[in-house]
């Protein structure tokens, strides 16, 4: 019997490749180069509402069919810096909090698409809790010692109680869902949080103490984050999902009821379409991809000693889809 | 024999005799050598390894500004106080089970129930049960700690010499007085290697629990030190939590050693 040579086939498979390649191209020449998988990670909270908009539409999983998009929900801003270092996440979305410790300590994380601007209320419920000096030596939740709220409870520990640390001692890291039930049934003293969180809170008879647009003025809340690294090798991915961020941003603000249908077909119908459109309403989130106040929150913390280095602009932490927005 | 082998017996023979310290410390060194080389030679990123320099630095520098210090003491506290109600709870059950059938019935199978539960599974209920403090800790540390005391414990009683027990009946010693003055003694080598194994069970719960709990700040233990060095990204100081952990675990095995040494061993219960 006559054996074929082993590198004929070799090249005859590799024709039959090459073919197969060609045709598929030329089937979709505006094909946009991107990564064979992505994980976006979120975490629990309506101000991620753009990511989930886009998770319900498909619209990613549409734009770019050879990609395998897996969506993920983890509790706070540093375990997604910290799926984002080990390389399981390639787009995380968190606060400002995470992701300013990530950058002073050389993570690769920068914001690729903001989400929200969002007003953060501390909330506690024994009436008896009225300002922030009532606080001392009571047990307040927020996601972590990093996340965003920790930063504007240091703030108000600062300016009311002189001493931005006064309160360190006190934060019982917990995510949103599982604070809002633990203040509820008076485990804990108190909850720095967000929407929907601090309006289901509300709703159950607790107050808010303090408010951190008093402290920081209108600034962002979450944004999405990817590394430099996977920018550099798919830049128009990264535009292309900058531009669906933004779509889902238009959305919301044109049409509250077919987004809060959205959501509530993320959460299986539960909360209703109606308490979504209620929320979105009253939240005190506003949707926007400009990013606000980082500069803020960074020479914060840095002056608390939180990071060691700020950064010479706002534009160090974003990545250049950003840049044309007015951020700061 | 050949020549080369007995070359290689003696050689065997000559590197037995150096001291076991000498020994262990000469395979530290040569440990810590590779882990610095993997970290200069691979380039791997600080936020994920820590070298054994940056990693000695951060321990120095926990310890001098007593960022480790207060971790550590309020960890060992929580230990003290899990192990020691653990320890009180199952003297009191092996007791009861010494003297009488229901009380044996009772430490078998609460033994059974509860010993393959590991002592982290039950911290969810005790947040539920005391709230987000330290007591629920203690009771996680104190439940992970009973059963392998108690274990111990009836196992060092039972296997106690009939004759001691039957001296002790003759010269008409009552039950508890032949408890007290002949079973416990007698049981101190199981008993010592019981609370031995329970410092081990709750020096692993009493980290988790931490790791678990996140109490941030000065309240923290060694555990929350570690998860909040993780959250800053610190690297080098979760290194140096993980030594201390580790450099408190010798410390404990010797002196339970030294324990022994004074006890047992003098005693000629048990040899080294």
């Amino acid at each position: 019997m006559r054996r074929t040579p082993r590198w004929l086939s070799v090249i005859a498979v590799a024709l039959v490749v090459a073919a197969f390649a060609g045709v598929t191209a030329t089937a979709q020449p505006n094909a946009i180069p991107a990564p064979g998988k992505v994980t976006i990670a979120y975490q629990p909270g309506i101000g991620y509402a753009p990511l989930i908009v886009l998770k319900q539409q498909k619209a990613l999983e549409k734009q770019f069919p050879n990609t395998s998009f897996n969506w993920q929900v983890l509790g706070s801003g540093a375990a997604i810096t910290n799926g984002m270092i080990s390389g399981d996440i390639q787009i995380g979305a968190g606060g400002v909090g995470p992701l300013i410790v990530g950058w002073a300590q050389g993570v690769d994380a920068k914001i690729v698409a903001p989400l929200s601007w969002g007003d953060l209320w501390l909330m506690a419920k024994d009436p008896a809790i009225k300002t922030i000096a009532d606080l001392k030596g009571k047990k307040i939740a927020m996601p972590g010692p990093t996340s965003i709220q920790a930063v504007v409870l240091r703030r108000m520990a600062q300016l009311r109680l002189g001493d931005a640390h006064a309160l360190d001692s006190d934060i019982v890291s917990m995510d949103h869902p599982i604070a809002m039930q633990a203040l509820l049934s008076g485990q804990i003293d108190a909850h720095l949080t967000a929407a929907p969180y601090q309006l289901q809170e509300k709703v159950h008879g607790a107050h808010i103490v303090a408010r951190s647009y008093q402290y920081f003025g209108g600034h962002s809340f979450v944004d999405a984050w990817m590394s430099q690294k996977l920018y550099d090798q798919y830049p128009e991915f990264a535009k292309a999902f900058y531009n669906d961020v933004a779509g889902a941003i238009a959305l919301i603000n044109k049409n509250p009821l077919q987004v809060s249908k959205l959501l509530s077909q993320d959460s299986d119908g539960n909360p209703t379409w109606r308490q979504y459109k209620q929320w979105l309403a009253a939240s005190g989130l506003k949707f926007t991809t400009q990013p606000d106040g980082l500069m803020r929150f960074a020479s914060f913390m840095n002056r608390i000693g939180m990071v060691s280095k700020v950064p010479s602009s706002w534009k160090d932490l974003v990545l250049p889809p950003v840049y044309g927005t007015k951020g700061s | 024999m050949t020549v080369a082998t007995i070359a290689t017996d003696i050689r065997r023979r000559r590197r037995v005799e150096l001291p076991a310290v000498v020994r262990k410390a000469l395979l530290l060194v040569v440990l810590i050598g590779v882990w610095q080389a993997y970290v200069d030679l691979t380039h791997v990123s600080h936020l994920l390894f820590a070298s054994p320099w940056q990693t000695a630095k951060a321990f120095g520098r926990g310890w001098a500004r007593g960022q480790l210090g207060s971790p550590t003491a309020v960890t060992l506290r929580l230990l003290g106080e899990g192990v020691g109600i653990g320890a009180g709870v199952a003297l009191v059950f092996t007791v009861l089970a010494t003297l009488s059938r229901v009380g044996e019935d009772l430490l078998e199978l609460l033994t059974a129930i509860f010993n393959p539960l590991p002592g982290m599974a039950i911290l969810p209920l005790a947040m539920l049960w005391f709230g987000i403090n330290e007591s629920a800790i203690i009771f996680t540390i104190a439940l992970s700690t009973i059963w392998p005391i108690a274990i111990a414990l009836s196992v060092g009683f039972r296997t106690v010499s009939p004759t001691l027990t039957a001296v002790g009946r003759t010269i008409g010693l009552s039950r508890l007085r032949l408890v007290t003055d002949v079973l416990l003694p007698a049981a101190l080598p199981s008993a010592i290697g019981g609370v031995r194994a329970a410092w081990a069970f709750g020096w692993r719960t009493v980290i988790a629990a931490e790791l678990v709990f996140g109490v941030a700040g000065s309240r923290g233990g060694l555990g929350n030190y570690i998860n909040n060095a993780r959250l800053y990204l610190l690297t080098p100081q979760v290194f140096a939590g993980l030594v201390t952990i580790a450099l408190l675990g010798i410390a404990f095995e010797l002196v339970f050693a030294l324990l022994e040494r004074r006890t047992i061993v003098r005693w000629g219960m048990s040899r080294t």
